[in-house]
């Protein structure tokens, strides 16, 4: 029912859009006729374009995306258990924070030209705060009561940390892992349409110069569609290993 | 097995520049295998107390010392756990996993299994070994974490209202299951509560704190289980409701048992 109601306003909008173009009260070389865009992304897709540039793109997103994670995480552990280096790390990375990734890609391309370095060092720059963040968070608010009773039990420091601080910080980790994973696609994309000889957004950019808005379109509904299934993925991957969270057990009583 | 010796125990802390006195040179000796409730008003230093037995806190001045069956000195910190006043249960452990926690150094898993399955049952739990904290009511997280602390198999048991927040059916339960098993098991257990009436149902001694000093320390020579209807019952009652209020208790208040 709820994945019902979730189609209603898609499909207002694709009715609109075939009566516009029906009724050529839409400009098709504005905005082309559903069909059209339909037959492109059949082309696209059986003539194997629009695969290899998706794969391109999301090799990117998943290789930059581990690599930050590999050193965004042991970076927060190591900030989060030892609180004295907090106060040297933690006004660098509000400024830090506030600057979008995007706006490194010219200085990005002029150390690293418009190959893949570049792409991977977007990805890493949107990726590492989410991660970073929620781990660190994760960490720091990992409850003192929880940790007294490992004290009470004999629990040495390692104890402490994979059988109380770890899972306490799990689900700030995992909420920082798909946010990561988000920001990372979209920069991705951003780096793409300014600089790149493949990938997704080169894709789009392309057909700008082409003046094809049908295959700017499906570019674009790619984006959003692959956006989602990633996204979903992880929501179900998050509810696999975090049993103890959300409605199923009610987590709000205690 | 292992009693407590306390001697000249004073913890102090400072909040806003004032030194408070949360106890005063206390001096108490608890043998081994003895069952001592420590009564008190509200802030009169009872959870320091314990805190500072199970080592979560070091004392400011004094010390305490482990005593074997022998009265011989033990070596370090005894076998030491606490209940606390909340149930403070993992989260992410299922009522089953919480319960073996302090387990987890035995490699021998299917010993694991037995006793934690012991003690499931014997507080009435096996129908939840699979839940998560959020799932079971508070009485039973209560028990949960009791039954935690009882798979540890400390020498000294310390429990912190661990029934404070009951409702009376529940609590009446729980009481005479606490009876069974220090009576069973052995333990040296030393129970706060605010209650007069479980004070003298549970303890062997009940001891009076006020302002972080022993204000008495009273026998109570009746044998478990007991009838808080019974006449010894209602006079030890009486005599510590005495000295806590500092004056004679009216004769309005009801029995909460
Ligand atoms: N961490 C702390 N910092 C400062 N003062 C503290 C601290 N812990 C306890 N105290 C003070 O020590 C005194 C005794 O506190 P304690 O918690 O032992 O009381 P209690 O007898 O357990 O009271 P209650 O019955 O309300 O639980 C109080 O005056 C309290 O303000
Ligand atoms: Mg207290």
């Amino acid at each position: 029912m709820k994945q019902l109601k979730g189609m209603v306003i898609p499909l207002v909008i694709l009715l609109f859009w075939i009566a516009g173009s029906a009724t050529e009260m839409i400009n098709q070389y504005i905005i082309p006729p559903p069909a059209k865009v339909l037959q492109t992304a059949i082309d696209l897709t059986a003539s194997g374009v629009l695969l290899k540039h998706i794969t391109i793109s999301l090799y990117r997103v998943f290789a930059g995306f581990f690599l930050t994670v590999l050193f965004a995480f042991p970076l927060a552990v190591l900030v989060g258990m030892n609180q004295k280096l907090e106060p040297y790390i933690e006004p660098v990375l509000d400024f830090l924070g506030h600057i979008p990734p995007i706006a490194c890609i010219p200085m990005l391309i002029l150390w690293f030209g418009i190959g893949e370095t570049s792409k991977l060092a977007v990805i890493i720059l949107a990726t590492f705060f989410p991660v970073f963040l929620n781990t660190l968070n994760g960490i720091l608010s990992c409850s003192k009561q929880l940790l007294e009773v490992g004290e009470v039990f004999g629990f040495r420091a390692r104890d402490k940390f994979w059988r109380i601080i770890m899972p306490a910080a799990l689900p700030s980790i995992i909420v920082g892992f798909r946010l990561g994973l988000g920001y990372s696609w979209r920069s991705l994309i951003g780096a793409e349409l300014i600089a790149a000889a493949s990938g997704i957004g080169y894709m789009i950019i392309d057909a700008e110069q082409l003046s094809r808005p049908d295959i700017i379109i499906v570019g674009i509904l790619t984006i959003g569609f692959f956006g989602y299934i990633i996204d979903y993925c992880f929501f179900k991957l998050s509810n696999r290993l975090l049993p103890w969270v959300g409605e199923r057990v009610n987590y709000g009583r205690s | 097995m292992a009693g407590v010796k306390i001697e000249q125990l004073s913890k102090y802390y400072t909040i806003h520049n004032e030194q408070i006195k949360a106890l005063a040179e206390i001096d108490l000796t608890i043998p081994d295998g003895s069952f001592v409730t420590l009564v008190g008003k509200s802030g009169c230093g009872k959870t320091t107390l314990l805190r500072l037995l199970c080592g979560l806190e070091q004392p400011s001045r004094g010390q305490i010392t482990f005593l074997d069956q022998q009265q011989q000195v033990v070596q370090g910190k005894g076998r030491v756990s606490i209940v606390f006043q909340e149930p403070r249960l993992m989260p992410w452990l299922t009522v089953e996993q919480n319960m073996a926690l302090p387990l987890f150094k035995e490699k021998d898993r299917r010993r694991v299994n037995q006793t934690v399955t012991h003690f499931l049952a014997l507080l009435g739990l096996k129908k939840f070994r699979d839940a998560y904290p959020a799932q079971i009511s508070g009485g039973m997280a209560q028990r949960v974490a009791l039954g935690r602390t009882l798979c540890y198999d400390p020498d000294v048991i310390l429990m912190d209202e661990p029934l404070g927040a009951l409702d009376a059916f529940t609590r009446k339960n729980l009481q005479a299951e606490l009876v069974d098993i220090f009576q069973t098991q052995k333990k040296t257990i030393v129970f706060v509560t605010h209650d007069v009436d479980e004070a003298v149902f549970l303890g062997q001694r009940v001891v009076i704190l006020e302002g972080g000093k022993i204000l008495e320390d009273v026998a109570v020579a009746l044998s478990y289980p007991r009838n808080p209807l019974q006449q010894e019952f209602f006079q030890i009652r009486e005599k510590i409701l005495t000295v806590v209020m500092g004056e004679k208790p009216t004769k309005i208040g009801g029995y909460s048992q």
